[in-house]
Formats: C-alpha cells, structure tokens, sequence
C-alpha cells in the first residue's frame, strides 16, 4: 500500500478513533491535548459496521461524539467497513496518520473471532504507526514503539488450519462408534466457517486439510494415508467437490457484501460530497469542497478549470498546484472538444456540461486504479451543477447590482441636475447680458467686471462639482485609489484654501497649525478635496461674515484636523446620517448631498475617522482624526 | 518681455479651446498657429519651426507623454502641457520626459501668461540677476543671503540649496524628483519625507502664513513653483 505523506504540513498527525462510547468526550479531549503538545493535526474516524445495531443509546452516544468532533474543530472521516481494526489502520496508511488513539474499555462485538480485543488486532496490524489506547480513567496506556518492525504472518490460512484442528478433536470421540461418513459434516462445517470468514484461499486449504485429516484420523486404518475400503475415496472426492463448491459461493457472497459496502461508502460519500457543494457560496469554496472531498475519499488529487468569457478555460485558484502548463493547454483541448481524455501520467481531464452547455473541466490526477468510474461520473456531475448553480447566484447577484446602481443612478441625476444648472444658469445670465451690452444697455465697468467675476466664481463651483462627481463615483465603483505619502499639514492647508479661493467672498479663514513640524502620509490631492469639502459646508451653513476655523493639532499619535463654523449645528439624530448618501438636513437648501460622504470615504481610505462633533458657544466641529504622525 | 512674433504652437483636439487660446494669445501679440492631433502638431513643427509648444495630453492618435519623448528627442522648444486635473502622475511624467510647465485645466488665461513667460525667459536674451527679488523676499545668490522685509534669515545650507535650486528655474514648476536630485543627488530621488520636512522648516522661515504661502507654491502631487511675479 502507498504511503502517504501529510504534504508537509505536519509532522504528525494523530487520528482519534470514535464509536457509540459514552466516553467519547474523555477520549477526544485527551487526544486533543496529545495533538496540541505534540503540534500534531488531529483527525477522527468512525467505523461503520454494516451488520452491526446500534440501541437507542449508543446511536445517541455516538451521535454526540461526532458532533463533539465537529465542535472541536477536529476533522472527521467516516468509514465502513465490516473489521474495524483493519479499516482503522487502512485508513492511517492512506492519510499518513502517525498515531491512532483508540478507547480501551470496549464493546464485545468489537472482538473478533480468533484475534483478541481491537486494540491488540490493531497493534497487530498498525506496523509503524504509534497505536495508543487509553482506559477510561485515562491511566493505562498500551503503546507500540516506532521502531518495532514484524513479519507477516498469514493469519486467515493458520486459522483455516486450526479450524481443521478443531474439527478433528471434535470428531475424534464420535470416530470410533460412528461411520466416519457422518463425521464428514463436521469438517464441512469447518470448510463453511472458514468461508464464510476467511475467505476462498484458507477455505480451500481448510477442504485439502479436511480431507487429509479425515483420511488420517477418521478412517481406518488410522493415522494412516493409507485407504482399505475404496468406498472412501468417493467420500474424499465428493467432500472436497463439495468443500470447493461451499467456498466458492461463501466467498462470492463475501465479494457481494464488499460490493454493498463500497456502494455504500461511495454513497456516503456523493452524500457528503453534495451537502458540501450545495453550501459552498462562492467558487473558492466550492473548489475547497471539491478537491477536499475528491482527496479525502478517493484519493485523487484534482483541479477545476471555469469557462472564461473568452470561450477558453482559467484554472480556479484554491486547487493544488500540481499542473505544468502543457497539461493547462490540454485542458484547454478537453474544453473546446468536450471530450474526456486520459494523458501520460494517467492525469485524467473531464468535460464538465449542463444540459449539454460546457461549463469548464475537472482535471484528477488518480492516486490508485481501479475505482469505480460510476462514483467519479457521479462527481464530476455533481460538480457541474454547482458550478451551473453558482453562476447562476453570481449573476442573480449581478442583476440586483444593477438595478441598485441604476436607482442610485436616477437618484443622483435628480439631485445633481438642479446643481449644476444653477451656476450654468448664471453664467449664461452673465454672458448674455454682456453680449446685449454693446448695442442694447452701456454696461459700465465696475458692473461688468462685477458680472464677469460672478460668472467666474459661478464656473468654478461647477468645476469643483464636477470633481465631486467624478470621485463619488469612484467611490462607487471601489475605484478610488489612494496614493498616500508623507506630506506637510500646513501645505494641505494651504492647498485647501488655495483651491477655495474665490468662493470664500472674502470670509475670514483663521487656521491652527501644530508649533512643531510633523508630516502624516494622505494623498494630497485626496485629503485637500476633504478640507475643500468642509470649508464649502462651512461657508454655506454658518452665518454670514462668521470667521471659520481650520484646526489642525496633534493629539498623541494622531492629527486631527477640524473645521469649525458658527452654523445652526447639526441635530443630535442627524450626526451620523449627514455622512450618508444623498442625506441632506432637512433645513439645508440645495446640495447633493454627496459631499460628506466623499468626505468619509476619502478619510477612511486613509485608515482615519470623521465626525460631526457640536462645537462649544454653538455650531458644528468637523473632526476628522488620522493616524501615525510621522516624526520628521 | 517682448513677445511679439513668438510662434506659438497650439495642439488640442478640442476646437474651442484651441480658438480661444489663438483669440487670447493675439491680443498679447504672439504668432499663433493650431493643430488637433500629435501627427499634425508634428507636420506643423516641421514647417512653422515654432518658439513654444502648447500640447494638451488627452491627445487622440497619440499617448502624450510618447509624444513629448518624440519632440525631445530632437528638438529643445520650450513646451507646455495642458492637463485635466487630478492626473498628478501623468503631470510628472509629462515633466520628466521633458516638459518644461504645465497647465491644469481649466485654467484662466492670466496663469498660461505668466507660465509662458516664465518658459520664454530661458531662450529670449535677458539678464541674469545676481539678486533675486519677490514681494518682500529677497535672495542675494553671490553673497549666500536671504532676507525678508530686510531682516536676515539664518537658512540650514540643505534650504538654501532648495531655495536656490527653484529660483533656478524661477516661476516653473520643479518636481519632487527633480529637487531631491539637485539638492541631495540620485540616490535620493525618493526620500520624499526628506523634501517635505525641509521644506516645512523653509516655509516656517520665509513665509509670513504657512497656510497661505506667497512664494513657495505647492504643485500637488507634481512639485513646488516658486512665484517670480508679484
């Protein structure tokens, strides 16, 4: 069998053994302590055993164990099978499990016929993996060095043999009194049980065996080879006839029940599988659940390739990395032809379809042969569909987008329309009456250059609300890109009020700086819109010739940055709403209401806060607080 | 300065602002001539052999900054970019690859003036002044003094340095990258915090209102411009 190495993840990695134990609780957290001292990845396992009944009880138990598993975090496999010390140290070999932690106290049926408790099968069967059982009180612990190496030894042939053994010694008191035809019957009930238990190979040794010991012991002369009465030889010839037909068909049932039971492990399997699949939410999880579960229950490693728009195939990330890129191309091949394909190193490449519409490829690399192509037909359809299932959310999700953006859209044409017709209004006025003025009505020269300096004003209002607009909606599209770099607080100042320029209409602006020189990385340009921003607000809402104030001062390792006025102040339940979008105060007259929400988006892309703080002696304090002053 | 007859080359795709700057920048007495695309901007640099340049960037047969690369590459006319606003990259490329100023758009015609001037005085005879004098700055290059209002300021020789560099190019925009090159050398060319703590420290010296700066002009993004007319 393969040996599989824990792709280096951990060194160790521990599997915990559970079952319909009230103890189960005990055993796991020990073995969670052992995993955690140890650094080692912790697994559980449940055997299933088809023929065995579970009562009320130990179905609650086990039940409880499992989800006490799943709680914990640990990482649970279930498994079938009809020996569960062979399943157990099976799947330990599969996954590269170093340590297998079982509980000691155990059920009867978990003894097998000839080879004492679980735990000692187990021991017997593990080879270099570590077994340990704990008792109940967690005391006893029964451990098997590393280092131990063992031969094999043929169990189920010795126990053929014994059987014979026991057959003889239970036929030999009746020999001498009964025809010896009779004593026939025992030895093929041996022939039976071996069988029926050991499969074909020792049952047929067990009918050879019979045989020679009836011939010895059963028929005179005794101890002998040696047959007088050649009557016997017809008795010998029809036992062993008989002996083989039994194994056969015991050993074709055996084959019937493995069947069931990789039928039904491949069905808890899909089970499982497609419960995973219908709740993965986005492709990464779904690629997750998918190489997961391929990994874990067959052993394969695998990959999955999406349609792109460009009607080619992109490998999906999440997916083990192990495709050089001319298997990428054939991929691409698989895709286009919609043919599945088998390439050299047995790579195996699946066209995934839904309702004949390709939906990209699911590349396996097998681990083993032999596994059934029905159980990978099953996955591979399962796949599709939750791809197809995925797509479909994506673009439900898209639409919903859509119409989100085209009701934000008509909100915004709405209130920005009679914003920008406003200035365009005045200065069309303006130009208009200047155009009349040669011929129509002298305009004088102060009149005139009044006129003109409105237009102007009135032109760069519109220019800032243009630059509003277009940031807004690289807010929007998640499109504003920061470009932070140390900068001198008192030159954004400056910028600010430069960029103000003649919208202040002569209102004083008393500015803060900090005594010392310290600088704070902000996207200049950015963090001027903001103050811009404020300054606006400030001007529009506080009474007229009111000095504002620009503050900015070190507090610890921040700066902040205040913009005071003298306005009516912002009511207590509107402090939070005035950074929303398209929020406007009720007493406010005009505005798009976009301005402070660029102001809060600009501000927390630079990791820093703003707020409406009520300023004292009345008005509104915009704060805004940004972190790590940088120390010149 | 004496204008009259300077060729100016106009090349924008857009037709109102290439006839507005020709209306504007007759009546100052220049010579103008239009152009709306970089391959015939470049057919008429060939025929008119013009004084100054006035390219706008959003060209639509050409990437602008290719563009200037190309004009450089043969050429040292004096060449000033029109630029829409908040492409500060775009503006620094444009300088690195050899611009000599640019203009935000939109712009009044009273800053393209003064930044086209600034641009000619480089080519048109004129004299060097060994004094460098603004509003109430005053900076004597031979004697190593600045003074404000007649006081004396004590400058670190880093400032003095960045001083002297931007009245080198008096009234043009220097970029960040440009500055920490001639004043520290190459290796600085991206220790910004070093410019700006520097250039903090200068403000604090020579302007009377840091937050309203008079003489040391910040180009956002770009670079600093000292102002050279009052």
């Amino acid at each position: 069998m393969k040996e599989r190495s824990a792709a280096g993840l951990s060194a160790e990695r521990i599997l915990v053994c559970l079952g319909p134990s009230p103890f189960g609780e005990g055993l796991l957290q020990e073995a969670l302590r052992m995993a955690r001292s140890s650094g080692a990845e912790l697994w559980a396992l449940f055997v299933d055993v088809p023929t065995a009944r579970l009562d009320a009880l130990s179905k609650a138990a086990l039940e409880g164990n499992l989800r006490l598993a799943e709680e914990l975090g640990v990482k649970l496999f279930i498994r079938s099978g009809e020996d569960i010390a062979v399943t157990v140290v099976d799947f330990s070999r599969r996954h590269g499990v170093t340590r297998i932690v079982v509980g000691k106290p155990l059920a009867p049926r978990w003894k097998s016929l000839f080879g004492g408790t679980l735990v000692d099968r187990m021991i017997r069967l593990s080879g270099p993996i570590d077994v340990v059982a704990l008792s109940r009180a967690d005391e006893e612990r029964l451990s098997r060095p590393l280092t131990e190496g063992r031969k094999k030894v043929p169990w189920p042939y010795l126990e053929g043999a014994a059987l014979v053994a026991v057959a003889t010694i239970a036929g030999l008191p009746f020999s001498r009194v009964m025809s010896p035809t009779n004593i026939v019957m025992v030895y093929l009930a041996a022939v039976l049980v071996a069988a029926l238990f050991l499969g074909q190979g020792p049952s047929i040794l067990t009918a050879v065996l019979g045989v020679l010991a009836f011939d010895v012991f059963m028929v005179p002369p005794y101890y002998t080879l040696v047959v007088t009465d050649s009557q016997y030889l017809v008795t010998f010839a029809g036992f062993l006839g008989v002996g083989l037909v039994v194994s056969g068909l015991a050993s074709r049932a055996r084959e019937q029940a493995r069947e069931a039971r990789r039928r039904e492990e491949e069905t808890l399997a899909l089970y499982a599988f497609s419960r995973d699949l219908a709740s993965a939410a986005g492709r990464n999880e779904l690629v997750r659940a998918v190489t997961d579960h391929l990994s874990r229950t067959l052993g394969w490693d695998s990959a999955l390739f999406l349609a792109d728009e460009g009607g080619g195939v992109i490998p999906l990330s999440g997916g083990p990395t192990f495709l050089p890129e001319p298997i990428v191309e054939a991929v691409g091949d698989v895709f286009r032809h919609g043919r599945s394909r088998e390439l050299e190193g047995g790579l195996l490449c699946l066209p995934l379809k839904v309702k004949g519409r390709k939906v990209g490829v699911l590349a396996l690399a097998p681990k083993e042969k032999g596994r059934s192509g029905r159980l990978r037909d099953a996955f591979v359809l399962q796949v599709a569909q939750a791809l197809e299932r995925i797509a479909l959310d994506e673009r439900a999700l898209a639409a919903e987008r859509v119409q989100v953006r085209e009701k934000i859209q008509a909100a915004l044409l709405n209130s920005i329309s009679h914003e920008i017709r406003t200035p365009l209004s005045s200065i069309t006025g303006v130009l208009s009456s200047l155009r009349r003025g040669e011929e129509a009505f002298v305009v004088d020269g102060e009149a005139r250059s009044a006129l003109i300096e409105t237009a102007w004003s009135e032109a760069q209002r519109l220019n800032s609300l243009v630059g509003n607009l277009l940031n807004m909606s690289r807010l929007e599209s998640g499109g504003l890109q920061t470009a932070p770099e140390p900068c001198d607080p008192a030159e954004i100042v400056a910028h600010a009020l430069a960029l103000m320029g003649e919208r202040l209409e002569g209102r004083p602006v008393e500015t803060e700086l900090p005594d010392e020189t310290c600088l704070v990385s902000v996207d200049f340009a950015l963090f001027s819109l903001v103050l811009v921003n404020l300054l606006d607000n400030a001007l529009k809402y506080g009474p007229p010739q009111s000095p504002l104030v620009l503050r900015v001062r070190r507090e610890g390792e921040a700066l902040l940055f205040e913009v005071l006025d003298r306005g009516p102040g912002i009511p207590e339940p509107f402090r939070e709403k005035v950074f929303e979008k398209f929020f406007r105060l009720p007493s406010a007259s005009g505005g798009t209401g976009l301005g402070l929400t660029i102001c809060r988006g600009i501000v927390e892309a630079h990791g820093g806060t703003i707020e409406a703080v009520p300023r004292q002696g009345g008005g509104t304090a915009m704060t805004i607080r940004l972190p790590g002053v940088i120390e010149p | 300065m004496k204008v009259e007859g300077v060729r100016v080359l106009v090349v924008d795709d857009e037709r109102a602002i290439r006839r507005f700057l020709t209306l504007s920048l007759q009546s100052q007495s220049y010579e103008v001539f239009e152009a709306s695309s970089a391959g015939e901007g470049l057919a008429r640099m060939l025929e008119i052999r013009p004084d100054l340049i006035i390219l706008d960037l959003g060209l639509p047969d050409r990437d602008g900054r290719e563009f200037i690369e190309e004009i450089r590459s043969w050429s040292q006319v004096p060449l000033i970019v029109l630029s829409v606003r908040d492409r500060e990259g775009e503006k620094v490329a444009a300088l690195d690859a050899g611009a000599n100023d640019y203009v935000t758009k939109p712009f009044g015609i009273g800053e393209l003036l003064a930044r086209m001037r600034a641009v000619l005085r480089q080519i048109l005879p004129g004299q060097e002044e060994p004094v460098f004098r603004v509003g109430a700055l005053e900076v004597d290059l031979p004697r190593r003094r600045v003074l404000l209002a007649g006081r004396e300021l004590s400058l670190t020789p880093t400032e003095y340095d960045i001083l002297k560099t931007l009245i080198r190019h008096r009234g043009k925009v220097v970029t960040h990258g440009q500055l920490l090159q001639q004043v520290w050398s190459d290796a600085y060319r991206d220790e910004r915090h070093l410019l700006q703590v520097n250039m903090s420290n200068l403000r604090r010296k020579i302007e009377p209102d840091p937050s309203r700066p008079r003489y040391l002009l910040t180009e956002p993004g770009v670079g600093y411009r000292l102002r050279d007319e009052e």
